[in-house]
């Protein structure tokens, strides 16, 4: 990097006309945001479980009636295919939420074990570097 | 023609009589033992067996045996070996590699000045830690990376490298697949081994809380994107003003931005490459908004302004101006996002164009040509 450009880098530094005010209410406006987009996810995530919990339940009630009461067959088969498709539904998405946080979780607990140990390399630089 | 010859050759023409004599049918010539095999098997009667022959194995036999005798005929065009194709195999880069590694073996062996009193403290592989041994003393800091380059690129990873330590602190992408990757086969191994020591040395605790704070941000936590929001966000609306020139668009572009990152931080799969990542998206923001701007524009006062822009222009031209800042502002806004990038925010020429969205090569064009438009602004001889 020749003076020039060292020039330049020094300009663009100075030339600093953040306005932080303006910064912190868009911080809180951007925060604010990101909970909401948290809440609706978690609402939709509820919703859905909870609606495969009740076909399954319902699919598994008629399937027990329609068995006992004498429904026919293809109404057997129906419930049958209306639980069991709802009771894989409901484990596909709770196993995908646990692999996701658990491969986060993990990948966070590193992160920390990374810091602590740059923390401490910080505090014994090894010699000659 | 010597006597062994001769025999040889008397030997070999009775047996082909003879073998003439068995195709005949006058009698069996039993040469091999696998010919016994189909026929005498449990067979206590030889005619019926010889009756049971199957004459494609006989004839195959007999061929064999025949071409067996001719084969010890002089070749005139023997079949050489390819050693041709397996040359052209040999990598050049390795080749080189083991040429240097014999010479350092040679150096090795004289009295060294320098002992190598540094070790690495922490628990870095074997391989990484020998090679940045050979590095310091041989080569000395000649190929020291930058520090920047350590942030994302994970295909600096040589090829074949296992690199336990790596992956087990997190530097390493998981799951990334080091011996499939074509990038990293073009790199010389001890040189790219030596940027694994330093990532893994030297990554800087700002870094590493950064994606720590990516992590929680993507577990849900609002304490870390509030954090996160304060990290970045000077930086952001700095490129961003740079690139539209207007504060109020830079932050309006800014809270895109974020409602963008907000949108895609769970789908990000490395959280080192969250700086790019949010730049990229900004970029993209800066140029949604100068489209619009220059859209508008055409539309109001096409016609009005074309004659003043174009006097603007030749004034430009010839003005020289005296402050750098000035200059800056005179450029266009993909030549001061170029400019922002680089000598700001202090990225790498590969994560700009990441960043950018295009080569490598039109990035070091572009900078250059930047350059020497600001130096020419400025009155200055053009470099090289």
């Amino acid at each position: 990097m020749d003076e020039f450009e060292k020039t330049i880098r020094t300009t663009l530094s100075d030339t600093d006309k953040f306005d932080a005010a303006k910064a912190e209410t868009l911080r809180k406006e951007i925060v604010q945001m990101f909970q909401k987009k948290l809440k609706t996810a978690l609402i939709i995530t509820w919703v859905g479980i909870g609606v495969a919990v009740v076909f399954e339940v319902a699919g598994w009630i008629g399937l027990v009636l329609s068995m006992f009461l004498g429904g026919g067959v293809k109404l057997m088969i129906f419930f049958g295919v209306i639980a069991l498709s709802a009771g894989q539904l409901h484990l596909l998405a709770k196993l995908c939420y646990w692999v996701y946080h658990n491969e986060i979780k993990v990948r966070t607990e590193v992160k920390e074990l990374q810091l602590q140990i740059a923390e401490l390399a910080d505090k014994n630089p090894p010699a000659g570097n | 023609m010597d006597l062994g010859h001769l025999y040889f050759d008397i030997v070999s023409d009775l047996e082909l009589r003879i073998s003439d004599f068995a195709s005949l049918g006058i009698f069996t010539l039993v040469k091999s033992p696998l010919q016994i095999t189909p026929f005498m098997q449990n067979k206590a009667n030889f005619l019926d067996a010889l009756m049971n022959v199957n004459p494609y194995n006989t004839t195959y036999y007999e061929n064999k045996w025949q071409r067996r005798v001719r084969k010890n005929k002089p070749n005139s065009n023997p079949i050489k070996p390819n050693l041709r194709k397996a040359k052209m195999n040999v990598n050049s880069l390795i080749t080189k590699d083991y040429r240097k590694k014999d010479d350092f073996a040679v150096q090795k062996n004289k009295p060294n000045s320098k002992p190598i009193s540094v070790k690495p403290k922490m628990n870095v592989n074997l391989y990484v830690t020998k090679d940045y041994e050979n590095k310091t003393v041989f080569r000395l800091e000649q190929n020291k990376p930058k520090q920047s380059q350590f942030q994302t690129r994970s295909e600096f990873i040589p090829k074949g490298a296992e690199i336990p330590t790596g992956e087990l602190l997190g530097i390493l992408k998981p799951g990334t697949n080091f011996k499939s990757e074509g990038r990293s086969e073009k790199w010389n191994f001890s040189h790219r081994s030596s940027d694994l020591y330093y990532r893994i040395m030297r990554k800087s605790r700002a870094q590493i809380y950064n994606e720590l704070l990516v992590l929680k941000c993507q577990q849900g936590s609002r304490d870390a994107f509030e954090g996160l929001v304060e990290r970045w966000q000077k930086r952001l609306w700095h490129y961003a003003f740079q690139v539209t020139g207007s504060d109020a668009a830079a932050w309006d572009v800014v809270q895109e931005t974020w409602v963008g990152i907000i949108n895609g931080i769970r789908k990000l799969g490395d959280a080192a490459v969250f700086g790019c990542w949010a730049f990229r998206i900004l970029n993209n923001k800066c140029a949604d908004w100068l489209r619009k701007q220059h859209l508008q524009s055409r539309l109001s006062d096409q016609l009005a302004n074309q004659a003043q822009d174009e006097s603007d222009k030749r004034q430009n031209s010839s003005e020289k101006v005296e402050s750098l800042f000035v200059a800056i502002e005179k450029l266009s806004p993909e030549h001061r996002a170029l400019l922002t990038l680089r000598y700001r925010e202090g990225f790498d020429i590969s994560q700009m164009a990441e960043i950018l969205g295009i080569a490598e090569g039109t990035v070091k064009s572009r900078l250059h040509r930047t350059l020497e438009k600001l130096r020419q602004l400025m009155g200055q001889k053009p470099n090289g």
